[in-house]
This record gives C-alpha cells, sequence and structure tokens, in this order.
C-alpha cells in the first residue's frame, strides 16, 4: 500500500509548472492503487463498498452535514489530483497529497473516517452540548430533558464528588491543603524553569519547594488527618527508641562509608529525631489548645479527595519497599550453605512426619493441632496423601538450593513479587479488608477500611515498583558495575554512589507510568465498598435528585482521569528533559 | 578491627531493640506454653489410662480450643466501644433510601441509621456518637465478625445458618419483610409463574439470589438470573433499563425503590411474597453482655411505642404512676445496672431518638416517599407482630 | 555452590592474609567479620525474623479464628477439626449461574459453582486475548500509516484509553453503551439476518450439534487423514515427475468429498430423535403435517395461511412440548419453520413435567430422544394409544432465535455482562498493545527493509523472514505481562455483574460465610492462572526469539 500515485523514475524530468503531468500513466496508476495484487484489489473493493455504503446511509440520515463532509472531501481529492497531474502543487496540496490522499485506498479511508469522527463527534455534541442543560436545578426526574446531559449533577453533587463523606466543616482545611500543594507545585515549576534555572533567586525559589516537598507528607498529615494530643507530652520510650534508631542508621552508613562524620554532621544526626519529636509534639499541643487541626476520621475521606490520597500514600510507601524488593532479586550475597540447610531440613521433615503421620499433638500450637495429625483422622486417600506433606520440605530444600544457590534474599524477593504480580489487585485489597483484622492481636481496634487499603494495595503496587527497579537495575551498562568493584568500595557505596542515581534517572519514565497506573487503579477500591470518586457514583444516583445520571458521572470521571494522567505524563517528560535523560 | 567491633554493637543494639519491640508477645507465649504443659499432663494422664487414649485426646484437644475459645468470648465490647468514644455500626453501601442513605452533605440517615443512634444512645448516651461503616453484601460478615464494627443494622435477614455456624447473634427483628417481585406494568405478568422464559435482575449476597432459585425451582419455571454484585443501585437501574422482566429483592426495598423510576407507574410489583425476611440487627456471637445491650436497646423502643411513651411526652411520663412505664424508662429498679448501662438508658433513647412508631414513619411512614403502611410490624395489640418481652 | 563463587561482588576489601601470620584471636575474627559470613548470619537473621512475624500471625489468627465461628469447622461426625473447613464445598449451592457453558443448576455443589466460574473466566480472557491480539496489531499498524488522520485517530484512540482507569471505561461501556441499546423487542436486526442486537446481548442463529454428530465427526477427521496422504503422494510425485499439481485443492476436494458422503450416512443411519403423539392424530411421519395442517385450516395449500385472520391461525397451531435446551428442540422447530407451520413450542424443566402437559392435553406432542420418549410412553395409561413418530436428523442443525414472550430462545448467546467485559479487555489492553506493536515495529531499522527489497525478497517474504522475527523480539516480552494482566483483570467482570470466578467465590462467600476459604481458594487459582500462562508463553518466547548479540 506504500505505492504512490507517481512511479519515481531516478530522475524526475524538468518540468514546466501547469503543464500535463508525462509522468501520469493510468495503467501503471491502475495497477499501484487497485489491481497491482489480489489484496490489493480484495482491500480496495471492500473500502469502497464500505465507504459508500456509509455514505449513501449517511446522506440519508444527516444530508446536511453529509454534503459538507462529502464536498470538502471532494474539493481536497480534486486540488491533490489536479495539482498532481499538472504540476501545480502548493504547500496545502503538497500536504494534503503527502498525507491523506496518496493513493486510492488512503482517499477512501480518509473520507469514511471523515464520516466516522462526524457521527460519533455529531452524537456527543447533542447528548453532551446541544441538548444538554448545566443547571443544577434541572437535574430531577420531573424536570430534566432525557436528549440529553445533565451536567448540573456535577455541580450539585459536588460535596459527595470531592470529599465524599467528610464532615463539612473540614472543607475548609482541604481547600487549604490543595492549595498549598499546588503552590508548591508551582514553586517547583518556576525554580526550574530554563530562565529561572541559573538565577540566584531561582535556586531560593527550588530549595524553598524542595523543603516543602520534604515537610509535605507531614503538612498533609496535619491538614488532612488532624492532630491529636496524648498525654503524656514525651513518651519517653518513644522517644529514646527513635533516638536509638537514626543514631544506629547513622553509625551503619557512616561504617560503610556512605556518609562522612564529623562533629557537625554527627550533632546533627543524633539531634534530628529529638528536635523534629519535639517539634511535633509541640505543634500537636498548640493545635490542641487552639483547636485547630481537630482530628478527622479517615474513614470519612471520601471522593477525589480520597483518590488523591490513595494514589500519592501508596507511590509514596511502595517507592522505597519496591527498591528493596529489586535490590534484594538482584542481589547476590553469598547463600546459606547446604551443610546448614540440609540438616535442618531432614530434621523437620522427620519431625513433621512423626507428628502428621504416626505421632500426635506434643509440642504443636493447639491451634495447628488438628492440621498435623492428618493420618489418623484422615477420610479418604486424598487426605493420606496429604499427610506426607512434610516430604515438600526436602522438595523445596531442593528447589532452594537449585534455583537460588542458598540465597535467601534473592529467593523471598521473587516469591513474594511472582506471587503479587500473579493474583489481582480487587482480590489483594478483599484480602486486606476481611481478612486482615484477623491476623492482627486479638484486644486491637481492628484496622479502618483505610489502612487495610492501603495496605492491600502498597504491597500490590510494591511489587511492580520493584520490577520496574529491576528493570532500570539492569539497563545501567555493567561496565558501570565492573568498574564499581574494581575500586574497591562496598555494595552500599556502589549503589548509592554509583548505580542508584544513574538507574533512577532511566527510571523516570516507567516510574511516571506507574504512578499513573496507581492513581487509575485506585478506582478498584470502589469494588470492596470504599466511596472514593467512583464509589461516590453510588451515593450520588440513588438520590431522587440525581437519580440515575451515571453516564453524566462516568463521562464527568473519564475526563478528569484523563487530565489528571495526562499532565502527570507531560510532567514527567519535562523532568526527564531537565535530567538530561539520553544525554551522557 | 575497631570498626568491627562497633558494628557489632550497633547489630547488638539494633537486635536488643528488636527484642524489646517483639516483648509483649512474651505473656501470649508464656500463656500458650501453660496450655501446652497443661495439655501435655492431660494426655499424659490420658495415656496412662490407656483406655480410650483416642477418645481422650479429642477430648482434650476440644477442651483446650474451648478455652482458647472462651478466652476470646470474654473480649468485652461494651468497655471498648466506651473507651473509645463511638459505636462502629456497619450500614451497607448508602444506597438505600429510607434504609440507609448517604445525603448530599455526606451524612448518613434512614432507618437502620437511627437504630444505629438508638445504640449509641444507650451505651454512651449520645445519638451521634456512632460511626456509619460501609458494607457490600460481600464484606459485611467478615467486618462484623473481626470486629471493625460493633453491630450491623444493615437490613439482614435472620436464618439459622447465619445465626449458628456463621457466630452471630440476632437481636429482635426491627422489620418484617418478605421478598417481592417488581415487573413492568405493560409486561402482562400478574403472577410469578407468568414470568417463564425471562430474566431477572438480582443482588448476590442475599437470601434473596438463593430463595428466587429455590421458588422458581418449585415452579419448574425457565428463567435467566442476571446477578449483580452490588446491593446498592446497580441492580434497580439493570431492570430499569430493561436487562431484565423482573427485579427482585425484599417488598420494603422495592416500595423504596420505587421514588427511584422516573415513572413509578410503569412499574408494579406482583402481590406474591415468595419468602419470609425478617430484618434486625445483629452482633458477633459470644459476648452475651453486650447482645443483651443491643437487645433491650431495641425492645426499648417497641415498648415505648407499645406504652405510648414518645420522645414528646417522655418527661411527663416519668411521673406516671404506672409502674410498667417507670420500670421501663428506668424510674424504678436497676434494669440497666444489670447490663452495664445507666437506669435510664431507654428515656434516654426515647427522649433523644424516639420510639419505634416515630422512627418508622420518619424515614418510611405516610409523610414520606415510600408512604409504607405498617402491615406486620405493627404493635401486637394492633395485630402486628412487635412483641417486645417486659421491662422487669 | 559456597566455594564455588571466586570474587563475590560487594565483598569488603577484607580478604584476610594468609593464616599463618595472625595469632588464633585475629584469625578467628577475620573470618566473622567476613562479609560472606555475615551475609549468611543476616539471612538466618531474616529467615527467624519471617518465623517469628509468621509465628506472632498465626498465633493472633489462631485466638482470633472463633469470630469465624466454630460451626464452620465442625464435620460431618459432629467433631470439631480445622480439616473440615472445606467441608462445606460439597453442599448444594443454591443460586443461579446463567451464562454458563458445563452444565449447571442450583443443586449441583459450590465446587461446580467454582468450576463453572472459572471456566467463565477462560471464556472471557481467552477470546479477549485473541481480540485484543488483533486489534492492538491493527491499532500499532495505524499509528504508523501514512494517512495523517488514521495515524492521529489512533493516536487519540491509543491516549484515551491508556490514560483512563479501566473500571470507569467498563461502567462506561457497560451502562451508558450496552444497556443503552434498543429492548428486546426492538432489537437491531442487520440485514435482516437471524442476529439480534439489544440490552439483553448479541443473540444469533448458531449451529448446534446432534447426537449423530459423532459419526459425522469421524468422517471429518478421515477427511483430514485423506488430505494429509493425498498431499504426501502428491509431493512424491511431483518430486518424481516433475509435473505440478494442485495439492491443496485435490486435498480439500476429497475432504469436503468425504465430509459429504459422512452427512448423508450420519443423517441417515441415526434415528435417535423422535416425537411422542397420540395414535389417532394421523401422523406417522412428518411429512404428515403438512396434510394434516391443511385439513385442519380448512385451506388447499400452507401459503394461504397467512391469508387467515389471526384466531384461526392460533387455533390450527402445533403445541409442541420439548426439554428445555435439548437438541431435539432445534431440530423439530427448524423442521416445522421450514414447512411453514405455525407452532408454539413449551420448554420444560424434565421428561415427567413434559409429559404431564402431553397427558392434560396442553400440548399435542412431545418431541425428545427417543429413548427418553420410549420410556415415558410406558408410564402412560395406555401406551399403543400413543407411537413415536421418527424424526430424520442432520449432524448440525442451525439453532434459530426466535421470540417468546419476554425473550429470544435458541441460538447462542452473548450476554451483555460477557460483550461489556470482552469488549472493555479488548479495548484497554489493545491500546497498551498498540504501543509496544509500534515500537516493535519502529525496532527493526530501515536498512533491513531496504536491504530485503534489494535481494529481491517480495513484501509477504520480507514481512515474514526478516521484520516480523526482529520485531517480536521487542514485541513478545511486554506482549507477555499484557496477556497476563489482562486475564488478572477478567475479575473486574464484577463491575458489570459477569460471573467468572471472581463474582461466582463472592457469591460462595455469602451463601456459606466461609470467607477465608474461598479467598484462599481464589487467590490459588489466579495464582495458577498466571503461573500456567507466564510458562507457556516463556516457553513460546525462549522457541520464536532469535537469540541477541
Amino acid at each position: 500500500m506504500a505505492s504512490v500515485t507517481t512511479t519515481t523514475s531516478s530522475k524526475p524530468p524538468v518540468q514546466q509548472r501547469g503543464t500535463f503531468s508525462k509522468k501520469f500513466n493510468l495503467n501503471y496508476f491502475l495497477q499501484d492503487n487497485i489491481s497491482g495484487s489480489r489484496g490489493l484489489l480484495i482491500w480496495v473493493s471492500i473500502l469502497a463498498i464500505v465507504t459508500v455504503g456509509l455514505l449513501v446511509q449517511q446522506f440519508n440520515n444527516a444530508p446536511g452535514r453529509t454534503w459538507v463532509i462529502f464536498g470538502v472531501w471532494a474539493v481536497a481529492v480534486l486540488g491533490t489530483v489536479v495539482g498532481e497531474l499538472f504540476t501545480l502543487h502548493i504547500g496545502a496540496t503538497r500536504w494534503l497529497k503527502e498525507n491523506m490522499f496518496n493513493n486510492v485506498s488512503n482517499s477512501l479511508m480518509t473520507l469514511f473516517l471523515g464520516l466516522f469522527v462526524a457521527i460519533i463527534g455529531s452524537g456527543l455534541w447533542s447528548w453532551g452540548v446541544a441538548n444538554a442543560t448545566f443547571d443544577p436545578a434541572l437535574t430531577h426526574p420531573d424536570v430534566r430533558t432525557f436528549d440529553g446531559a445533565s451536567w448540573g449533577v456535577l455541580w450539585g453533587a459536588r460535596k459527595l464528588l470531592l470529599t465524599g463523606l467528610l464532615e463539612p466543616e473540614h472543607n475548609g482545611r482541604v481547600i487549604q491543603w490543595t492549595l498549598t500543594i499546588l503552590g508548591l507545585w508551582a514553586l517547583s515549576f518556576i525554580g526550574t524553569r530554563e530562565s529561572t534555572r541559573e538565577t540566584g533567586w531561582g535556586t531560593w525559589v527550588r530549595r524553598i519547594a524542595n523543603v516543602g516537598w520534604v515537610l509535605s507528607p507531614f503538612i498533609s498529615y496535619i491538614f488532612l488527618a488532624g492532630l491529636e494530643y496524648t498525654e503524656p507530652f514525651i513518651d519517653t520510650r518513644r522517644f529514646i527508641l527513635g533516638t536509638v534508631l537514626v543514631v544506629a542508621v547513622m553509625a551503619i552508613l557512616w561504617f560503610f562509608k556512605v556518609i562522612q562524620l564529623n562533629p557537625m554532621t554527627t550533632a546533627m544526626w543524633v539531634l534530628a529525631w529529638p528536635a523534629a519529636y519535639l517539634l511535633w509534639r509541640g505543634i500537636t499541643l498548640v493545635s490542641h489548645n487552639a483547636e485547630i487541626f481537630t482530628p478527622i476520621d479517615v474513614d470519612r475521606w471520601g471522593g477525589l479527595l480520597l483518590t488523591v490520597i490513595f494514589a500519592i500514600f501508596v507511590n509514596i510507601l511502595s517507592f522505597p519497599i519496591g527498591i528493596l524488593l529489586a535490590l534484594g532479586r538482584r542481589a547476590d550475597v553469598q547463600g546459606i550453605p547446604y551443610w546448614i540447610l540440609w540438616p535442618i531440613a531432614i530434621a523437620l521433615t522427620a519431625w513433621g512426619l512423626y507428628t502428621s503421620t504416626f505421632g500426635n499433638c506434643i509440642g504443636t500450637p493447639s491451634f495447628l493441632c488438628e492440621n498435623v495429625n492428618l493420618w489418623a483422622t484422615s477420610r479418604n486417600t486424598v487426605e493420606q496423601i496429604i499427610a506426607f506433606w512434610p516430604l515438600l520440605i526436602p522438595l523445596a530444600t531442593w528447589a532452594f538450593l537449585r534455583s537460588f544457590d542458598g540465597n535467601f534474599l534473592q529467593a523471598f524477593s521473587v516469591l513474594f513479587i511472582e506471587i503479587i504480580r500473579g493474583v489481582p489487585l480487587i482480590t489483594l485489597l478483599f484480602m486486606a479488608i476481611i481478612m486482615a483484622p484477623f491476623f492482627l492481636p486479638e484486644d486491637s481496634q481492628g484496622l479502618s477500611n483505610f489502612w487495610a487499603v492501603i495496605v492491600g494495595y502498597t504491597i500490590f503496587s510494591s511489587s511492580y515498583m520493584a520490577e520496574l527497579v529491576r528493570g532500570g537495575l539492569q539497563a545501567i551498562p555493567k561496565g558501570q558495575y565492573e568498574a564499581a568493584d574494581s575500586l574497591g568500595i562496598n555494595t552500599l557505596q556502589k549503589y548509592r554512589f554509583i548505580i542508584l542515581p544513574q538507574a533512577l534517572r532511566i527510571l523516570i519514565p516507567p516510574l511516571a507510568g506507574a504512578v499513573i497506573g496507581t492513581f487509575k487503579s485506585s478506582s478498584l477500591v470502589a469494588l470492596v465498598g470504599m466511596i472514593d470518586l467512583v464509589g461516590s457514583t453510588k451515593a450520588i444516583i440513588a438520590n431522587s435528585q440525581w437519580l440515575g445520571l451515571r453516564t453524566e458521572l462516568y463521562v464527568f470521571m473519564f475526563v478528569l482521569y484523563f487530565l489528571v494522567s495526562s499532565i502527570v505524563s507531560w510532567y514527567s517528560r519535562r523532568l526527564e528533559d531537565q535530567a538530561g535523560l539520553g544525554v551522557r | 578491627m575497631k570498626n568491627k567491633f562497633l558494628l557489632g554493637l550497633v547489630l547488638t543494639a539494633i537486635a536488643v531493640f528488636l527484642v524489646a519491640c517483639g516483648g509483649g508477645g512474651e505473656e501470649a507465649v508464656a500463656a500458650l506454653q501453660g496450655q501446652v504443659s497443661d495439655l501435655e499432663a492431660q494426655l499424659d494422664e490420658a495415656k496412662s489410662m490407656a483406655a480410650d487414649a483416642e477418645a481422650k485426646l479429642d477430648e482434650a484437644m476440644s477442651m483446650a480450643e474451648e478455652e482458647g475459645g472462651e478466652m476470646a468470648a470474654t473480649t468485652n465490647t461494651l468497655a471498648t466501644v466506651q473507651e473509645r468514644g463511638t459505636l462502629l455500626c456497619g450500614n451497607g453501601a448508602g444506597a438505600s433510601p429510607g434504609f440507609a442513605f448517604i445525603q448530599e452533605d455526606g451524612s448518613w440517615e434512614g432507618f437502620n441509621v437511627d437504630f444505629c443512634a438508638v445504640y449509641a444512645t444507650a451505651v454512651l448516651g449520645d445519638p451521634t456518637a456512632f460511626e456509619s461503616v460501609v458494607t457490600t453484601g460481600t464484606t459485611r460478615f467478615p467486618i462484623l465478625q473481626s470486629g471493625d464494627a460493633d453491630v450491623l443494622s444493615n437490613n439482614t435477614t435472620w436464618t439459622f445458618s447465619r445465626d449458628t455456624a456463621l457466630g452471630f447473634d440476632f437481636v429482635p427483628t426491627v422489620f418484617y419483610d418478605g421478598q417481592g417481585m417488581m415487573v413492568r406494568a405493560d409486561s402482562g405478568i400478574e403472577t410469578l409463574a407468568d414470568l417463564d422464559g425471562g430474566s431477572v435482575c438480582v443482588a448476590t449476597g442475599t437470601t434473596t439470589e438463593k430463595n428466587l432459585a429455590d421458588v422458581f425451582r418449585q415452579l419448574d419455571i425457565d428463567y435467566e438470573a442476571v446477578v449483580f454484585e452490588d446491593t446498592g443501585d446497580t441492580t434497580r437501574s439493570a431492570f430499569a433499563e430493561g436487562r431484565c422482566d423482573g427485579f427482585t429483592t425484599d417488598t420494603s426495598a422495592l416500595v423504596g425503590s420505587l421514588v427511584l423510576f422516573d415513572d413509578p407507574s410503569e412499574v408494579k410489583i406482583l402481590p406474591e411474597v415468595m419468602s419470609k425476611e425478617p430484618l434486625g440487627p445483629l452482633v458477633r456471637h459470644g459476648d452475651d453482655n453486650w447482645f443483651d445491650i443491643i437487645k433491650w436497646a431495641t425492645n426499648c423502643t417497641i415498648q415505648a411505642e407499645e406504652l405510648g411513651i414518645t420522645s414528646a411526652n417522655v418527661d411527663d411520663m416519668l411521673g406516671s404512676d404506672n409502674p410498667v412505664i417507670l420500670n421501663t424508662l428506668g424510674v424504678e429498679g436497676d434494669l440497666g445496672q444489670a447490663i452495664g448501662l445507666n437506669n435510664d438508658f431507654c428515656y434516654q433513647i426515647i427522649k433523644q431518638v424516639g420510639n419505634y412508631g416515630e422512627i418508622f414513619d420518619r424515614h418510611l411512614g405516610p409523610s414520606t416517599p415510600f408512604n409504607l403502611s405498617r402491615g406486620v410490624n405493627a404493635q401486637w395489640v394492633d395485630g402486628g407482630l412487635l412483641y417486645s418481652p417486659p421491662f422487669r | 555452590m559456597a566455594q564455588t563463587t571466586v570474587n563475590p561482588p560487594g565483598s569488603d576489601a577484607n580478604i584476610p592474609p594468609p593464616p599463618d601470620e595472625q595469632g588464633i584471636g585475629a584469625r578467628v575474627l577475620s573470618y566473622i567479620f567476613d562479609i560472606r559470613f555475615l551475609g549468611v548470619l543476616g539471612q538466618i537473621a531474616f529467615i527467624l525474623l519471617l518465623i517469628v512475624g509468621a509465628q506472632r500471625i498465626f498465633s493472633n489468627f489462631g485466638s482470633n479464628v472463633d469470630k469465624l465461628g466454630r460451626a464452620q469447622f465442625i464435620c460431618r461426625d459432629g467433631r470439631f477439626a480445622y480439616r473440615c473447613a472445606y467441608d462445606f464445598m460439597e453442599t448444594q449451592a443454591g443460586f443461579d449461574i446463567d451464562d454458563t457453558v458445563l452444565d449447571y443448576v442450583n443443586t449441583d455443589s459450590f465446587w461446580w459453582a467454582l468450576t463453572n466460574g472459572i471456566v467463565n473466566t477462560f471464556r472471557v480472557g481467552l477470546l479477549a486475548l485473541v481480540a485484543t491480539t488483533f486489534l492492538g496489531t491493527v491499532m500499532g499498524v495505524a499509528r504508523l500509516s501514512e494517512n495523517w488522520l488514521v495515524s492521529k485517530l489512533s493516536l487519540a484512540y491509543i491516549e484515551i484509553i491508556r490514560n483512563t482507569p479501566i473500571l470507569v471505561q467498563l461502567l462506561l461501556l457497560y451502562f451508558s453503551v450496552i444497556l443503552a441499546l434498543p429492548d428486546i423487542k426492538d432489537a437491531i436486526q442487520p440485514l435482516n439476518l437471524p442476529i439480534y442486537l439489544s440490552n439483553r446481548g448479541l443473540i444469533m442463529a448458531w449451529p448446534q450439534f446432534m447426537s449423530s454428530a459423532a459419526i459425522w465427526l469421524a468422517f471429518l477427521v478421515l477427511g483430514i487423514i485423506q488430505f494429509q496422504v493425498m498431499w504426501v503422494y502428491l509431493s512424491r510425485r511431483e518430486e518424481k515427475t516433475g509435473r505440478e499439481s494442485n495439492k491443496f485443492g485435490w486435498g480439500l476436494a476429497g475432504f469436503l468429498l468425504i465430509a459429504l458422503i459422512g452427512w448423508f450416512i450420519s443423517a441417515s443411519v441415526s434415528d435417535n430423535e423422535g416425537l411422542l403423539i397420540a395414535d389417532n392424530a394421523r401422523i406417522d411421519e412428518v411429512d404428515d403435517f403438512d396434510t394434516v395442517m391443511l385439513s385442519r385450516a380448512g385451506i388447499n395449500h400452507l401459503s394461504e395461511l397467512e391469508t387467515l385472520p389471526e384466531e384461526e391461525i392460533t387455533a390450527v397451531t402445533l403445541d409442541v412440548c420439548v426439554l428445555r435446551e435439548s437438541s431435539s428442540e432445534a431440530n423439530f422447530v427448524n423442521r416445522l419453520a421450514r414447512k411453514g407451520i405455525p407452532f408454539k413450542i413449551s420448554r420444560n424443566g424434565s421428561p415427567a413435567k413434559a409429559m404431564d402437559n402431553y397427558v392434560d392435553g396442553s400440548c399435542e406432542m412431545f418431541a425428545a430422544p427417543v429413548s427418553i420418549l420410549a420410556a415415558e410412553r410406558a408410564t402412560l395409561e395406555n401406551p399403543n394409544d400413543h407411537i413415536i413418530v421418527p424424526i430424520d436428523e442432520q449432524p448440525l442443525v442451525w439453532s434459530i432465535p426466535r421470540f417468546e414472550r419476554f425473550n429470544i430462545i435458541g441460538g447462542a448467546t452473548l450476554t451483555p455482562e460477557y460483550f461489556a467485559l470482552f469488549l472493555g479487555l479488548t479495548i484497554f489492553y489493545a491500546g497498551g498493545l498498540a504501543e509496544v506493536v509500534r515500537a516493535g515495529i519502529l525496532s527493526v531499522s530501515k536498512g533491513q527493509t531496504e536491504a530485503a527489497r534489494a535481494l529481491g525478497l517480495s513484501e509477504g517474504q520480507r514481512l515474514n523472514l526478516i521484520v516480523l522475527p526482529q520485531a517480536l523480539r521487542v514485541i513478545i516480552p511486554p506482549l507477555i505481562s499484557t496477556y497476563l494482566s489482562l486475564m488478572k483483570d477478567t475479575s473486574l467482570g464484577v463491575a458489570v455483574a459477569f460471573q467468572d470466578v471472581y463474582l461466582v467465590s463472592q457469591t460462595l462467600m455469602n451463601q456459606s460465610g466461609r470467607a477465608l476459604q474461598i479467598m484462599i481458594i481464589l487467590m490459588l487459582v489466579y495464582l495458577a492462572i498466571s503461573l500456567f500462562f507466564s510458562s507457556v508463553l516463556n516457553w513460546y518466547n525462549d522457541r520464536v526469539v532469535i537469540v541477541e548479540r
């Protein structure tokens, strides 16, 4: 189909503008466009029949519109043909010739698609605009127009769409939070523009924005969840444990030469937790006394707010877990030697066989007892076979040693990632909502649906992140790893200073894809009963005021998701440019 | 070398830290070990007796299990709720008008929601001190079982297997219902048997789905069941769009959904009742005191209506000379204290929420678009099924 | 294995010096602080941590499990055991699954209901895979089209589809497009073909196998063998004599001949289908219906029926009892419809029920397999007053959709739910696949195409031998993950009420209350599907993809 109307000879004869083309030959034309091969002939005939059929049908249904389309098409074809045959091409006809009418089948295709777009477009136009109403007062079934959309529902139900079940008195805080985040975004946008990047104030803007982004999780928490004050003001246990933990991290990093220590930085590390803790408690106390940030129940978040929170939360949580899993999957640490594993495996097998077939429950936790004592209680052959399950232990040990060389880190990461990727997100969400409470201690206060879903979703998302990061790590040329090794630096240094900086740069586009994916899939939480953007439809259309205005809401969500996703992917491309991807 | 000692120290510190964090489990482990050693002792005894070792073993095991069961049962829901300060009340998906419904400003309203208010008043003295937990047909039972909700006020049908195998306790029925069938008025369907060859929309996760299969199997009717996952509006809209010839659910819900049709006269509800559907709140099995509280808070609303106590005249009634009324309102006797509540819990319920009749009228009665008649949901003195045991 | 690692990356610069130069304490220390030793130690610590965590979770679960209700674990013999947690799966399901291919009635067990769900998952998933591959390829190629409009439209498609959630697409498709199709009474019927599109789905005529099809299928197998033999024989002859022959044409002709012979043989030897009718009805074979109908209506020719008033047609209409969804129904209905005889079908769930109708006269005849009829005739009061008229059958009959009271009966139905899920999955994943295909085609450098042309390869050869193998190398790995995601996303059928394994297990969970057990089964089912697909596809990938330099 790549043939063009004119066969190009190696040296086209110079021709006067406006004279009949000397190259044109009807035989060649027919051969190139219609009768060249059997396939081409069939294709062009089918296309012609379908197009003419559609044209005729459209002349009957919507004559005015069809005449316009057909007329424009005919004029364009005529112009192209004249321009081609008489060598009279101007810019427009040349573009038309190259892009729309370069052969017969493409010309037909253009007409067909033109008609097709007109049908779809006019249908959407008459439903969504021409026959639609926009007044929120006109959404009740008694006064509604049934020919077109009643967009008034979007304004009328804005509360449910935006914040769901959130108490109306907290709306102000949500708006303030939104403005803060948008402001931060604007700051970093301005700070990273070409024109401002090199200037002094641009650097400052960027610094402020960066600090803001680091603090943004806390800011968001304060605005959206509020602060609950509990006695005592300083919980000694948390205070000390936090400090110890930070110092331990510092020591490890220092030991592996990832950070350098001097008295100044040491003091910073040691004081980091106490300072942050005191600051946090101080804010809490002030807010408690002034009743500024009263606590909000997370289960009341809903609508777009919930969707956004899900996307942000899950992405932030799953990224570090994903990196860890990816590193674990690639870790080539020394495996556990077989002479440690086999004795343990054999001992376990023997004990298992004893308890499950010939033995009893001695030494077994009571809730497992019936499970273990299988042979004595088996009812049929299948259960008798199941009684020999401990034989799987040596099998698993053998597989573990063979596939992973005893490397448990790798085995764990691989199994975790593959199992989670093997089940649908919705089963994980469901499992999290209904089963998670059973795995918590008996006296705990249960887990709110929100946190349960966050946990399930993060587990799912992090295994996908892990695969992305692994791809990024693999994309780093082997030479980089080898060069790092030859420098004699340790693994932590290698990843921190050489591999990850390069990998993360490569990862920007796929990560943006993952962020969009998480945002999009967060709509699935509606299926497990959360009132997120999609879930709020249920409550809205059951209201007699907006009864059955499903399509309007779905279209609105469709457009909203599309816009947000497009903006994120546009922003990622911008980041990509700035990171100098592909520029080495 | 110094570095390595330091690393060792750090690792030790982390280990100590982890152990400290995990310290909470020690008691549980100790308890478990105690149980295990008990079990072993019993087993040894059983073996030494050697008469019927296996039977004894089973007995010992089941005893150990029952101990575990009682441990679970002693969880005190009342204390938990009072400590938390709010009652968690499972309320469905928020899309059944009249019963549990999310309003434009995000708040809940409806008959079932008001019963949540009744329980919150009884336990915490504040009719707003409850939180509606969103449940779907599939998640409601696990959510109650796991303690994510303290009580389910969700139009759940009281059945044998739910009461027993699923481990729930049903408090007195607050709404006696039956399964009905809605069809289009112009379809020419007069009885269920006329639906032969048709399609029926039904929500999954309900007794309705099973009843439909049972009833139609009995009638030997050829039909197509279109099953929707949601008890919300999905099923009804599919029917409204013409996907099915019939739409079946509880009659009250059918009546309630009439207001959701563009033109309610286009549809009609067949006179046949396909099943009994006693709908009432339910709690987890095992916490008897909590069960009593929910049961008697429910009975309170019914008893008050029978006695003619309303939220308007309840203060006057305090001075009544009828001992039954005085007992009910807690002026006399210590009925409330017996279940760990204030004696005036019933007074508070009536005062702040209202009696059964008021709750019914507020959400389903003649002043609402649903205009449901009391029917079998009238007091027993009026020929209905509502019958509260005496407060005595 | 431990010893084989010569130079573990990540080893610190801590290679122990030769042992004899150190004291014993330093030697021990140098071993202890060897990164390899620490690595193993760390892993063992990690394992122990996991075991402790798992133990706590299990013990929590053990103490929480009573909340699920102890009765869940009671065995048939009344004892209490966790082993009996799955016993409930053998009890009667009690709910309906309408859209099934296996035989399912609501008295079957939970296991069987679940199996039907799994089959449904595959049914929608596999078809969507094929359609996605097709649509994705078309869109990917269209994206590279030289036609501006084509390329921009497919770009718009790809961008819009990829940037919106599949759930919203599905909901829009189901509620706003498919359910907005005309009611079944006004079903769209393109070109008067027996194809009906309405909000009850797509219903079309469909060939139905009769019992005699077994014989015919044997003939078809014979035909295929013949084809092979013919092919081999002609190839040999070609080699020997050098005379070219149309191998495919001859093979096909032989195949068709055998199929045709088989058709007539199987149609004539089979006498499975029959009609139970009163002896005095004066009908001994199917052709007698014409005469009986003529005499009943008092006309000379069947075409005159149209001129009669409606009441009279109703009066002469034949009332026929059949068994629901039986092949006899399609066979007999076809026969009557072809003759133009007015009939009314009453569909019955069981032979006994049909016989009740037959006895009380609400239907004049009962069409079913002869074996059933013979057994049922024996139960009549006077078996000799009734005869069984044989009805000839062909191996395949068209089951043609016809309007009954509420629905269209017969033919094959794609339910709206199936249709929505299938279309939704296809549209969504084709968007992603289009990008993959485009990247694959672009990855083959232009020089390859030019080189192929220079070699004088034909377009087809160029595509098959040069472009495709190289493009596939890029296409197949992301294609595999697309397929896997698609199979998993069939679980979204829950949003459009398609009874795949997910929705069926939701129902199971409700009817039985055993959430944990069913979630475990469900997870295992999906894992098995994923593993199965990834192993098959990876095997294919290893086989097909050319080795990279």
